[in-house]
This record gives structure tokens, sequence and C-alpha cells, in this order.
């Protein structure tokens, strides 16, 4: 059995997807908000949370999701320590799996 | 005419009200002025009002059904006022202090939208006037005192009449106040709001009716974020805030 816990915090190497019913609506200036439907809860995001969860479509992982946005914001520290500690956070409310 | 043969048109809907003592019935019709009226062949909800009620309890039960039944409008517990740049929203937890920022920007010469209730129109994302007599039962300003009309001897205590509004609906919404209430001495601030987190705020601040669609309110408030500039608005006293908010809807 390889079974996973899908609220702890895998690897680098692991992919991420939006929880189903949850829905990324992007801003004009870069915010986003998450919203699920099942849990009728929203979460608003900031620039960089939000390019993140962009790319929760089960293809990216923690590593090449990091390398993508210190790509987009050179100048901002992204440690992938805080990024996989908020994804966890996401996947702990429901808004998010591990895939 | 008596008071049980005409109602009010609140939110988009007729109300009338059955079993008002006659005693009560000026005051009552003093207190729902600012609602246009629904004449007697029209369409209305029936509010059966119990014995002993007074007039300001049966108006707020009313306007609490009109807010259960309204129909194509989000109400959003929020203070609003219209100025050259716009409409500007003040929302805030309860005890913030959005009533007494509103009414300080309404005495400094902004128009008032509402102190109270605000709909929005799902529609169009425009706001409508909340004609609501304004309940002041607090210590208030002598600046803002002297602009509240004269109460009529009809008045019930505490209340005064809606100010007189220009003609046409209020301009469009372009600011939105987040208020919260500073420590003593602390200094105010006024702090950029993220769209994403002016939508959250609204989305708080909408009144959560029998009809209330979470993601239809969540698109909403979303759509008017995106239209205005939000910024929360730090302070420990009213006066401050007023002035910070003056300077900022300059």
């Amino acid at each position: 059995m390889n079974e996973r816990d899908e609220t702890s915090s895998p690897g680098p190497g692991a992919a991420f997807s939006l929880a189903p019913g949850v829905r990324l609506e992007p801003l004009g200036d870069g915010s986003a908000v998450l919203y699920s439907r099942e849990l009728d809860q929203s979460l608003s995001l900031n620039h960089t949370a939000a390019l993140l969860c962009s790319f929760a479509d089960g293809r990216h992982t923690v590593s090449s999701a990091l390398r993508e946005i210190r790509q987009v914001f050179p100048h901002d520290t992204v440690e992938e320590g805080a990024l996989t500690a908020f994804l966890s956070d996401l996947a702990a409310r429901q808004f998010l799996q591990w895939v | 005419m008596g008071i049980a043969e005409y109602g009010w048109i609140i939110l988009g809907n007729a109300f009338r009200c059955r079993g008002v003592p006659a005693a009560v019935q000026p005051a009552l019709a003093a207190l729902l002025r600012g609602f246009p009226a629904a004449g007697p062949a029209a369409a209305a909800v029936e509010v059966l009002v119990p014995p002993q009620e007074d007039a300001p309890l049966i108006e707020y039960r009313l306007i609490n059904e009109a807010i259960a039944r309204a129909r194509g409008r989000w109400a959003l517990h929020a203070g609003a006022v219209a100025g050259s740049r716009g409409t500007c929203l003040i929302i805030g937890e309860s005890g913030a202090g959005k009533t007494s920022l509103t009414l300080w920007l309404w005495a400094s010469g902004l128009e008032l939208v509402t102190d109270d209730i605000l709909p929005v129109r799902q529609s169009d994302l425009t706001v409508e006037r909340f004609p609501r007599v304004l309940h002041m039962d607090c210590e208030y300003s002598p600046r803002l005192l002297e602009r509240i009309p004269a109460r009529p001897p009809s008045y019930p205590a505490d209340y005064y009449p809606f100010p007189e509004a220009p003609a046409g609906e209020p301009p469009p919404v372009t600011d939105l106040l987040v208020l919260e209430r500073g420590a003593e001495g602390e200094a105010t601030s006024l702090t950029p709001l993220s769209q994403a987190e002016a939508a959250h705020h609204l989305l708080g601040a909408v009144i959560k009716s029998p009809a209330f669609d979470y993601g239809e309110a969540l698109t909403g408030m979303i759509g008017l974020a995106s239209r205005c500039r939000g910024r929360k608005l730090r302070s420990s006293t009213p006066e401050e805030a007023g002035t910070a908010a003056l300077g900022a809807l300059g």
C-alpha cells in the first residue's frame, strides 16, 4: 500500500492540484480569491500565493512551481519551506490536494 | 388614510403593516417616510404587528423582513457617502465606528447614501440610497449635530429624518474604507488593500438572507472590489478617522 495523508507536507517533487470544487479567481491587481463551493468558504491571496495556486494543476511540483515563481518575481525572496508550508496549510483547509 | 391602507416599497418589495395601534401610526409613518409609498391596490407583503410594539420596533422588524426578502439586491452592513470622486463604502466590524465615520463625512459636506444598510444591485453593482431614519442615541460632535435635520414632533426620541437627497442615483462606487478601531494613542493609518482583500471584506459585510448564495455573492463582491480603491483605515478616535478619510477621498 502506498497511502499518503493528503494534509501532510510531501517533498519538493510532489505535485499538487486544487481540491474538487475549488475555483481560483484571479483579480486585476495580481491578487486572487480561492473559493470552495463545497465548503462555502473563500481565501484572499496575495500575488505570490495567487501565482502559486495557478500552478495547482496536478502536474507542477513544488520545485517546478518555485522555479517559475522565482522567474516571475526575481526580486521576491521565496523559500521552498515557506511555499511548502503554505501549500500544506491549503491542503489542511481542504482547498488543495497532493497528487 | 390610516396606516393599514398603504404600505412602503423597501428593497424592491411592498410591505403593509396590519394591526398597528392608532396611537403608534403617526410615529411609524414618520419613521418610514423616506421610503416610496405603495398604494392601497399594490400587492404587498402583509406584516402582522403584535400588540404593544412601538414604532421603532415595528420599523426594525419591517426593515429586517425587507432585507430577508430583498429582490435582485445584496444588502450590506455598510455606511456610504458620495462625493466628486464617486461613492465611498465604509465597512468594518461591529463597534468599529462605521456609523460615526459615515455621519462625520456627511457633516463634512459629502452626500449621505446610507448610514447603516447599503443595497447593491446584483445586475450592475450600482448602489441605492437607503433612506432609513437616522437613529442617533450616542454622543456626537457638535459639528455633526449641527447638520442633523430638526427632529419633527412626530418622531420618536433619538430618531431624525434622513436628509433630503439630490435627484438621481448615487454615483458609481470608487472607494472602500475598511474601518478598524485602533488602540488608544495609536497613530491613524491608511493601508492599501488588494482587490482580493477588498472582496473578502465586502463579502463579510453582505447580510446573509435566506436566499444568500455564497458563490454569487463572492462573484459580485469581486466585481465591486475590482471597481474601487480599497484601503484599511485604522484609527483610535472618530475625529481622526474622519480627517484621514476626508484626506483620502479629497
